[in-house]
Order: structure tokens, then C-alpha cells, then sequence
């Protein structure tokens, strides 16, 4: 990744670059926001051709990892935009938009994201983000059966027999996700690069 | 950005709180899962098709031996301690034989060469008459 140190190849291009020429903090912001999306959106519509489209309600979630660099790196409010520019876009992309899967993936990503924000700015460093990403995994997780349920119009009461599920589920995909994050996040460069 | 210096240091794989974080969820879904595994129902009556019409009704509570024989087919039921089976039958691959005892209520046993059915009678769960999951 470039840096806005390297100055001896002033011309190249990309985001980052455009990023750390820029002056303005907010338009900093909006850039971060802008290059998260962008990578949140390509994640998500790479998992969903990985996973075949019967189990659409596993995922790893690795476009959840992004949200968690998001709260770390422009804060909840920049996390939200994250969220809705890459459940918008996506399932433009991936022809789901105002479908059901777009509706269960947009409310539980917000969610998500507002619960492991609460929780960041909140216990501040009493969690790492493996910690803060399982409490949004399984936030996330919740989150989607109960939309499925209100949706459908089921009893809440099968959600008891999935609850083991969705929380050992939520535990080992959130393990998994924190642990790209956290070392993502703990990067000298990105520090150096991304600090506002 | 302070919000990067306040991240822990990566030679420390869980901070406290993910420690603490991850227990409870352990502890919760071991907790439910046993409660869901503990606590059984009490199916009381098993309801026998034939061609899509109720048959019969057996009750679980006292032992029961019951055979059918019509036509080509001939097969017995065994209820007994809230348990049911179909002990023989003159199917040709006798899956519902081998599928052996069902305790819960919503089970069935189908044979589907004898176009037999026995079902566990419960409660309904869903609601009638809503929307499923097909629809989509």
C-alpha cells in the first residue's frame, strides 16, 4: 500500500494517494469512507460467490471485518456509512436489492455496526477488536433471525432452538473477522497512513 | 487519530474483555442447549394415514400392538413408552422399518410404497395460513 510518506513517486494514483494529498480533515474522512466501501462491497460480493446460494444465511461475514476497521479508523458515524454505501451497492450489484436478503443484510449490518460501535466507545480498550467483532457477529446474527421471524410471521419461540447456533456461530466467524481486523488496524502503516 | 492509539498491542492476542465476552457465550449456549436437550414433550397419541386419511389413533401411554393387513400390503405398529415404530412391513426397501423409534412430537415415519403414514401428534408451532419461506 502507498503511504503519504513515499514522496520519491509523487505520481502515482489511487485512493490513498489522493488521500493524503488532500488538506481538509472532513474530506480525509470522506475518502477513508469512500475506499472502505469500496473494499467492503468487493468482500461481499466475493463471499457470496463463494458460498453457494443455499446456505445464504452462512457467512463468514468478511465484509463485516471492514466495518470493524471502520469504527477503529472514522468512528460509528463513518462505520454507518460504510454500512449502508456497501448493502446499497452490493446488492445492486448482485441484482438482490429491496429483496428480502437485501433487507435481512441491511438492517442487521446497521445493527451490528451500532451495537460494536456502542460497545467500542463505551468499554473503550476492554475489548480488542476480536472482542468488539464477536459481539457484532452475534449481534448481527440476532438481528437477522428476528427480521426473518417478524417477515415471515414464525413464533419467536423457534428462535430458541437456533440460539446455540447463531451464538457459537457468531463466536467463531467474529473470531475470525476480529482477527484480520485487529491486525489490519495494528499496522504501523496503516497508523501512519491513516491517521487523521 | 487517537482512536488507532487507543487499539492494544498485537502481541496480546484477547484483550480481558473478549476473554470475559467469549466465556459468557459459551457458558449461554451451553446452558440453553441442554435446557433444550432436558426438556423433553410429552407426545401422547400417534395418528396412523393411509392414502392421506386418518386411520387411526394410538395412544402413547400404554404398550400397543397393532397390524394391518389389505390388499397387498401388510405392516405392524409398535407403541410403547411414548415411543412409536413400524416393526414390519412388506415394503420393498423398508425404510420406515429402519428408520425405527419416534419420541417427538412433529416425527413422522412415511412409507411411501404402502402410502403410510404415522405421525406424532403435537402442538402446531407455525401459524396457519402465514407466509413460508417458499414464497420467496
Amino acid at each position: 500500500m502507498r503511504l503519504p510518506s513515499d514522496n520519491q513517486n509523487p505520481n502515482t494514483d489511487g485512493s490513498v494517494r489522493i488521500y493524503a494529498t488532500s488538506q481538509n480533515d472532513s474530506e480525509k474522512r470522506i475518502y477513508l469512507i469512500s475506499l472502505l466501501s469500496a473494499l467492503a462491497i468487493v468482500l461481499q460480493i466475493v463471499e457470496s460467490m463463494i458460498f453457494p446460494p443455499q446456505v445464504i444465511w452462512f457467512r463468514i461475514g468478511l465484509a463485516n471485518c471492514i466495518s470493524i476497521i471502520a469504527i477503529y479508523l472514522v468512528g460509528i458515524g463513518g462505520a454507518i456509512y460504510v454500512v449502508i454505501t456497501r448493502t446499497v451497492l452490493a446488492s445492486i450489484f448482485l441484482g438482490t436489492f429491496l429483496s428480502p436478503p437485501f433487507v435481512i443484510s441491511f438492517s442487521s449490518g446497521i445493527v451490528s455496526v451500532l451495537f460494536m460501535g456502542i460497545a467500542k466507545n463505551v468499554f473503550k480498550t476492554f475489548f480488542s477488536p476480536i472482542g468488539i467483532s464477536i459481539i457484532g457477529a452475534i449481534s448481527h446474527n440476532l438481528t437477522q433471525v428476528l427480521v426473518v421471524v417478524f417477515m415471515l410471521g414464525f413464533s419467536l419461540d423457534l428462535m430458541k432452538y437456533l440460539l446455540p447456533v447463531l451464538l457459537i456461530g457468531g463466536l467463531l466467524t467474529g473470531f475470525i473477522t476480529g482477527y484480520v481486523a485487529k491486525n489490519v488496524i495494528n499496522k504501523e502503516e496503516i497508523k501512519k497512513a491513516f491517521s487523521l | 487519530m487517537e482512536n488507532v492509539q487507543n487499539a492494544p498491542t498485537p502481541s496480546k492476542l484477547f484483550a480481558k474483555g473478549d476473554i470475559l465476552l467469549i466465556a459468557i457465550i459459551l457458558i449461554t449456549a451451553l446452558g440453553i442447549t441442554l435446557h433444550l436437550f432436558s426438556s423433553k414433550d410429552n407426545p401422547t397419541v400417534a395418528e396412523l394415514y393411509i392414502n392421506n386419511k386418518l386411520v387411526k389413533t394410538m395412544p402413547l401411554t400404554q404398550e400397543g400392538y397393532y397390524k394391518f393387513k389389505y390388499d397387498n400390503v401388510s405392516f405392524s405398529i409398535e407403541a410403547k413408552e411414548g415411543r412409536v415404530r413400524i416393526s414390519e412391513s412388506n415394503c420393498p426397501r423398508k425404510v420406515c422399518v429402519h428408520q425405527g423409534w419416534i419420541s417427538h412430537s412433529g416425527e413422522s415415519i412415511i412409507c411411501v410404497p404402502n402410502k403410510v403414514v404415522v405421525k406424532i401428534k403435537g402442538e402446531e408451532k407455525m401459524e396457519k395460513g402465514k407466509v413460508d419461506a417458499i414464497t420467496f
